[in-house]
């Protein structure tokens, strides 16, 4: 963990719109630490690299490119720095270009205050992530059996304990809910969820492939 | 009657059908020309299938003109030609040398008429016909080099004409050259065109669109600024509505049960005025024991709307082709099951009763202060 549990993470706000950073400002100024904000993705690049934070909350549709752009170009230059993706759209297209990008988080921007404070908080101290429907999407796109040929592919296929830590992310439960209705720790729970986001990230499962071909993201 | 010709020529002349096709029956016996006449106006003159009127703001009085006056010109030089050939013919000359200027002269209709035709799809932009256009240019050119070529040959004799044909290339070659920058920016102003045109058409749509709902709700919000649910009910409505135009389901099954339980999710939440949070895994097509199903769900959510007090509720369908599962949980107040009123309807009948007797497994689960949950397990058979 690379950031102490009370201390203040560091965040970049990523959005070109003014309103919802200045709102992100007022809601959550006093939980985080905003060390810069950007509109676009050149301009994101650059205050990353100078401010190095902890924490990039990152719109996925931006000006002169995509949130997924700018994780490209941050890249090995920022190690320590962490994405979380805010988005109005729900769209799968979107969903997996940002975190096969990269992001450790997907969060919508219906996502109320105090949660989001939660993500960021928990985005900086290494953990993964997931909005119910993020959930959803992992339970859908790794769903049915593999083929026994591939199954010593471990990253296309979910254990029986992650797919059950995502149904119920995916009805709506946190991680200390989650972990109390499996009789887990929640650092066991946060294990399973950063395990599914590699997956995620690495899977070359068909459905993973074909969703990002159909939509032309590779 | 083989291909509608005579009867086109016939209206287009506003003459009866059968002197037209006598005319030709008289051309065929003329050295075949009739055969010849009948066979190029049928692949040149076009079907008359498209209603001129059809809707877009386009002149369409040059538009008329511009066909019937080429037309007209394919038709009269048709008939010079012929009249030419027929003279000669009764004059005792050898018809033979004149066929290939014929064919040369009925080459150079057959892509005027295309040039012309061009020129109104540039105004209408539309795809179809563009490559049966190519090839009627592309048939009209060989026909004109051929013709000459022909024509050459049968003055000059066999043994040049090898010479000549060439010579024949070299300068349609040198012309080609000439010609293709400006063909080339022809070509692009079209293109640029047709692109600004699609812009400009999608422009308007969503200008619609935003009016149509958009507006209308920020304006719905402005007058209901001071009752705060109403303004979430109606922003929340609009969000879907909005959300539902821009990502569009891919592939909902038909009767899909994802798409009957976000409707009815959607209903609740207009209702209730509550949020909810709809997650599904999978799909399957509606059945009967599912219409249950989806019943007892409403009732699950509709009861949270109502006495949760809770901002949020989540709604989670799994389904499978054996079996769904649905959950539906909030945060709220919550109650103690076993001190549950008897007259309390809602959640003993609707929800528990209703899924048992179709077979399926349901349960409610739920503490003061700590929310409720259902669980609602059903066959698809």
């Amino acid at each position: 963990m690379m950031t102490d549990a009370a201390a203040v993470p560091t965040v970049v706000l990523v959005d070109d719109h003014r309103m919802f950073r200045t709102g992100v400002r007022t809601e959550l100024g006093h939980e985080i630490d905003i060390v810069g904000e950007a509109e676009d993705v050149d301009s994101a690049v650059t205050v990353i690299l100078q401010s190095r934070p902890d924490v990039v909350l990152l719109d996925v549709h931006l000006p002169g490119g995509n949130g997924p752009e700018v994780i490209k170009r941050v890249g090995e230059k920022a190690p320590d720095t962490r994405f979380l993706a805010l988005s109005v759209s729900d769209a799968a297209e979107d969903v997996i270009a940002t975190i096969r990008a990269g992001a450790r988080g997907y969060v919508t921007k219906s996502i109320s205050g105090p949660d989001l404070a939660d993500a960021v908080r928990q985005v900086a101290a290494g953990d993964a992530v997931f909005s119910p429907r993020l959930a959803g999407f992992v339970l859908d796109a790794f769903a049915g059996t593999v083929e026994v040929a591939d199954i010593d592919e471990e990253l296309d296929r979910l254990t029986p304990r992650e797919r059950d830590v995502m149904r119920l992310i995916a009805r709506g439960y946190t991680y200390r809910e989650a972990a109390s209705e499996l009789f887990l720790s929640v650092k066991t729970i946060e294990t399973h969820v950063s395990s599914v986001l590699r997956k995620l990230q690495l899977s070359n499962r068909n459905e993973l492939a074909r969703w990002a071909s159909e939509r032309r993201l590779t | 009657m083989v291909g509608g010709v005579a009867r086109g020529i016939a209206s287009h002349l506003r003459v009866d059908v059968w002197w037209v096709r006598g005319v030709f029956v008289l051309l065929a016996f003329i050295g075949g020309s009739g055969f010849l006449a009948y066979a190029i106006l049928w692949a040149l003159v076009p079907l008359d299938s498209k209603p001129r009127n059809d809707g877009v703001d386009r002149p369409t009085t040059v538009d008329g003109r511009g066909a019937e006056s080429s037309l007209l010109l394919v038709l009269g030089a048709t008939g010079v030609g012929l009249g030419a050939l027929l003279l000669a013919s009764i004059a005792g000359m050898d018809v033979s040398t004149l066929w290939p200027l014929a064919v040369a002269g009925l080459g150079a209709a057959l892509i005027w008429l295309r040039a012309d035709e061009g020129q109104r799809e540039r105004l209408r932009s539309g795809v179809d016909g563009r490559r049966s256009g190519l090839w009627q240019i592309g048939l009209g050119a060989v026909l004109v080099l051929v013709g000459l070529v022909a024509f050459g040959v049968g003055g000059v004799g066999l043994g040049q004409a090898g010479a000549l044909l060439a010579a024949v290339l070299v300068v349609v070659v040198g012309i080609a050259l000439v010609a293709s920058p400006f063909a080339l920016r022809l070509w692009r102003e079209r293109d640029a065109e047709r692109r600004a045109r699609i812009r400009s058409e999608e422009r308007a749509e969503i200008a619609a669109q935003v009016h149509d709902s958009v507006l209308q709700t920020l304006n719905l919000i402005q007058r209901n600024a001071s009752d705060a649910s109403a303004v979430s009910r109606v922003a929340r409505a609009q969000e879907r509505d909005l959300r539902r135009w821009l990502y569009p389901d891919p592939s909902p099954l038909a009767a899909s049960f994802r798409v009957a339980l976000e409707e009815m999710a959607a209903d609740v939440e207009d209702t209730y005025g509550v949020r909810i949070d709809v997650v599904c895994v999978g799909d399957v097509a509606s059945t009967e024991p599912l219409s249950a199903l989806l019943q007892a769900t409403r009732e699950a959510v509709a009861n949270a709307g109502r006495h949760s007090e809770a901002e949020v509720v989540s709604v989670y369908a799994e389904m499978t082709d054996a079996e769904v599962t649905v959950h539906v949980r909030d945060r709220g107040v919550g109650f103690v099951v076993s001190d549950m009123p008897a007259d309390r309807m809602g959640v003993r009948e609707s929800i528990l009763g209703r899924i048992e007797r179709h077979g399926g497994r349901a349960s409610v689960t739920s503490e003061p202060g700590e929310g409720t949950r259902v669980e609602l397990v059903m066959e698809t058979r």
